[in-house]
């Protein structure tokens, strides 16, 4: 397999390329779809190579799924071919030059490899019937369970191949009350590792949040304080800060924060790194994929904007050290993409953050929050499950909302609470929190 | 429309190659003789390249041969799967002995199939132009005029244009003896802008594409679509947004589209439907819309994504979901439409050949009917005229019936006429009272497709289309700021 690639970028180095790279990933899935019993169950075994080449400043990439030799030296002279009529990028310097392997932990469970499909289907199984426990009135409607197995290779014309394992784990249920009312229930688990799905958590979570939101239904439009999830609010975070604090889109024009370097775009107790050496983290790796070691990267400390992630082509444009987010599937050019973005804790449990509320709004599930706006900071996200709060207390389940806010305005003039409770959506690791007041847009 | 064409020789004979080599009633055989009561190979290779532009300069070119294999064997009833794109004999033989294993190791009845007649047939959608023949420079020098074109004051602050071509060919066999070979193109061009006005900063983003070769880059106006979007960017940057509530609105054929795609047709998925994650679940027959909507799913139709057959062999044909508001009938697979003792409506659909195919729309419609724009709008005292140009896109919680989508640019409306612009706003509501309210539905009916943008479900993404007339509906919940 890396044979290939060290022939790859031999042979675009022959057809007269300065620089060339090589990058093949071999992909095996397990995954079985299931209602309350197994649907389908499938075995996915893929290979992609990716030739990037240089010459001069001007680039070309082309990639396939055809690992013969004759196949390969084709693709590199398709890549050469567009290499050789494209224009000149004059930002181009060269591909990575600073390779290196950081030390991490718990990303890669070896007892994949051999983990038959029969104890794979009968952890399922058992998984779905954590949901109907005591006697719930729900059934599981859908649900997945994925084994994912990466492993990547790596070479360029100034460094040998370097190569990595990765494993991820991910999981998800839903579930619907059998009686009462339209009212489902959802939640997910993405890991790196077998033991650390727990079937438990999800169905329980999945079957009770059914049960709670039979009697939900549409309020008159309103202002109220909201609290939400920390699965929701993972959701949203990512999608509002990722771009933003990405080099790729500071330089291009495309983000509010591009002057805002050292300034205060958040109430003070924002903290948040992206630690690509977190054990057991979702995207912690030993190096990017362009071979460039990962690092801790402060993002916002204090609510204060220090840095922004950078892969080597942007890094090099601003003459700054990449941070190691360069991320590409091997049909694409790498950009700089997030590895864990962790949100520091605060200190308030959901419960007593919901006791302390007289009225407001929680908000555990949403559609379509990906519809809001990263540039000018508009949120939008229609509530599937929300719950009123009065005096402390969930009153009232509440379904087909939209909650509007401007991002930034609540992240640096809104929050009141910030919990304690960490869950990872993906790579974005956040607690719940409060905000003290969002537009409710309802009947 | 469906012709042999000459131009796609070079890419049909590389397909046809190795269709040629993968012996595949070989592997069927063997599937059967290893206990499969049934089994289908799927073989796809899909050429694809993407060119963006960006600020002027050219950002990426890049190009992809995706293809491979996918085994999908029935064992006492259970479904098992195994890709592959390593094609060499004796994966393929392990890939096949994978599925079979997975087909024995848990209990289904997912494997009972309705029976469907034995299809043999070569589809090529014809093309003048293949995208493959048309020279990266001349590609190049149309995105990069495209995008200069964007430029239209110091207002815009960032374009993007990206052109894509694909070409996606399948084949199909199965050891009821049916035989596929599929070859559809798409081609399109899609723009995103990000404008200042103000201190208001606003993206917006507009595509065009089809089921054609490159012909229809060639055709269209791409100076205009640039000015139009980046003037659009500027409007959407200075416009203020509706305060939020419910409103009477007028929907844009396109996005009538989006909203008949989220608000009504994943909710006639029958896979949904009877595993209990669809509202509609024992509806069949009820009056669930205002007798103004029929809802077709059509696998060829004028503007739409070219779907003669399914991913199971199964012609698509023109499925009736709602007749007057009526809920007629479910789109299936083989599988749901055994459970329901109907014919299968050509609604299974894989991704491509790393996937089983699932119950997917095709191109979903709603019917015109005989209003014209001014009987629709003269009738709103107080209302909104939302277009899709701009718009984000869609997403549904069949379960809880609950939809959203996101409009582009919009206008108010007052006293029966279109007033000031608005932003493009978030809209949402409940999939069975939303229709109920409809009570006008126009003539001009629209059905498109693209080369971006797709339908995600079950980790898989599917091209379609959609479409219909401009519709009134009285109540949609519109989110304010």
């Amino acid at each position: 397999m890396t044979d290939l690639g060290e022939l790859a970028v031999k042979k675009a180095l022959k057809l007269g390329m300065d620089e060339a790279e090589a990058y093949i990933e071999r992909v095996k899935v397990i995954s079985a779809e299931h209602a309350d019993e197994i649907q389908s169950y499938k075995t996915v075994e893929s290979l992609g190579l990716g030739i990037r080449v240089a010459k001069g400043k001007k680039l070309g990439l082309h990639a396939t799924t055809i690992l013969t030799e004759k196949e390969v030296e084709a693709a590199v002279e398709k890549a050469v071919k567009i290499a050789n009529v494209t224009p000149e990028d004059p930002n181009w310097v060269g591909f990575n030059q600073k390779f290196g392997s950081t030390k991490v932990e718990g990303i890669y469970d070896k007892t994949l490899t051999t983990l038959e499909y029969d104890k794979i289907a009968d952890k399922i199984i058992q998984g779905i019937n954590y949901a109907t426990e005591n006697d719930r009135k729900v059934r599981v409607t859908r649900g997945s369970l994925s084994i994912i197995l990466v492993n990547n290779a790596i070479t360029n014309s100034y460094h040998d191949t370097v190569t990595r394992d990765e494993s991820m784990v991910n999981a998800y249920m839903m579930t619907k009350a059998v009686e009462g009312g339209d009212s489902t229930g959802f939640q997910s688990q993405q890991k790196r590792n077998w033991n650390e799905l727990d079937y438990q958590f999800i169905a329980d979570d999945a079957a009770e949040q059914a049960l709670k939101y039979v009697h939900s239904k549409t309020i008159e439009s309103t202002k109220l304080p909201v609290i939400m999830k920390n699965s929701v609010f993972g959701s949203i975070f990512g999608l509002m800060l990722g771009s933003n604090i990405n080099s790729e889109t500071n330089q291009k024009g495309r983000s509010t924060f591009a002057t805002k370097r050292d300034t205060q775009i958040a109430d003070e107790r924002i903290t948040c790194v992206d630690d690509g050496l977190m054990k057991n983290g979702f995207r912690t790796r030993p190096f990017d994929c362009e071979g460039h070691p990962l690092q801790k990267t402060p993002i916002i400390e204090k609510g204060i904007l220090k840095n922004f992630i950078y892969d080597n082509y942007r890094a090099q444009k601003e003459k700054v050290q990449s941070t190691g987010n360069a991320r590409r599937d091997y049909h694409a050019q790498p950009v700089p993409s997030l590895n864990n973005f962790i949100l520091s804790l605060g200190t308030t449990s959901l419960d007593d953050m919901i006791k302390d509320t007289k009225k407001g709004f929680l908000v555990e599930r949403t559609i379509g929050q990906w519809l809001s706006k990263p540039t000018s900071g508009q949120l939008n996200a229609t509530v599937t499950h929300g719950y009123l709060i009065e005096d402390g207390e969930l009153t009232q389940p509440v379904n087909n909302v939209i909650i509007a806010g401007n991002f930034f305005d609540l992240l640096q003039n809104k929050i009141d609470t910030i919990g304690n409770d960490q869950y990872n959506q993906g790579n974005i690791y956040t607690p719940s929190i409060k905000f003290s007041e969002m537009t409710i847009a309802g009947k | 429309m469906i012709v042999n064409n000459s131009d796609y020789v070079i890419i049909m004979t590389e397909f046809e190659e190795t269709i040629n080599k993968l012996e595949s009633e070989k592997i069927l055989d063997k599937a059967l003789k290893l206990g499969a009561s049934y089994v289908d190979l799927r073989y796809q290779l899909y050429n694809n390249e993407e060119i963006r532009v960006e600020n002027k300069s050219l950002e990426d070119y890049k190009s992809r041969n995706f293809g491979g294999l996918g085994i999908r064997v029935v064992i006492n009833n259970a479904v098992g799967f195994a890709s592959t794109s390593n094609l060499a004999k004796e994966n393929i033989d392990k890939t096949l002995q994978n599925a079979i294993k997975l087909a024995k190791s848990f209990e289904s009845v997912r494997g009972k199939f309705a029976e469907k007649e034995v299809v043999e047939k070569k589809e090529i959608v014809a093309t003048k132009i293949n995208p493959n023949d048309v020279s990266p420079e001349e590609k190049v020098k149309l995105l990069l005029e495209t995008n200069k074109a964007a430029f239209i004051n110091d207002e815009i602050k960032n374009v993007i244009t990206v052109m894509g071509s694909g070409i996606d060919n399948r084949f199909f066999i199965a050891s009821d003896g049916s035989q596929i070979r599929l070859q559809v193109p798409t081609v399109g061009l899609a723009q995103i802008v990000t404008a200042v006005s103000n201190g208001n900063m606003e993206t917006v983003v507009n595509r065009e594409g089809a089921c054609a070769g490159y012909e229809k880059i060639q055709h269209d106006d791409w100076n205009h679509f640039s000015k139009d979007l980046s003037e659009l960017a500027i409007r959407s940057a200075k416009a203020s947004t509706p305060p939020a509530g419910t409103y009477p609105v007028i929907v844009d054929p396109r996005l009538v589209g989006i909203l008949t795609h989220e608000a009504f047709g994943h909710a006639a998925e029958a896979d949904l439907v009877f595993t209990g994650s669809s509202t509609l679940k024992d509806r069949l027959g009820e009056q669930l819309a205002s007798n103004l909507v029929t809802i077709i799913d059509e696998g060829v139709v004028k503007g739409g994504y070219h779907l003669p057959f399914d991913d199971e062999g199964t012609p698509k044909g023109k499925t009736v979901i709602l007749e007057n508001g009526v809920l007629k009938g479910y789109i299936h697979d083989r599988n749901t439409a055994d459970v329901l003792a109907v014919s299968p409506t050509g609604n299974s659909r894989a991704q491509d050949f790393e996937n089983q195919p699932i119950v997917r729309m095709t191109n979903t419609y709603i019917e015109a009917g005989d209003h014209t724009f001014e009987e629709l709008i003269e009738g709103i005292d107080h209302g909104v005229y939302i277009k899709n140009k701009g718009s984000g896109g869609g997403q549904v919680e069949t379960g809880m019936g609950t939809f959203t989508f996101n409009g582009g640019e919009s206008f108010m409306i007052e006293k029966g006429e279109l007033a000031e612009p608005v932003r493009g706003v978030i809209i949402s509501g409940a999939i069975l009272d939303t229709l109920k309210t409809v009570d006008g539905v126009g003539k001009d009916k629209e059905i498109i497709t693209g080369h971006f943008g797709a339908c995600g479900k079950g980790n898989q993404a599917a091209r379609v289309g959609f479409g219909g007339p401009h519709i009134r509906v009285r109540e949609m919940t519109i989110g304010g700021r």
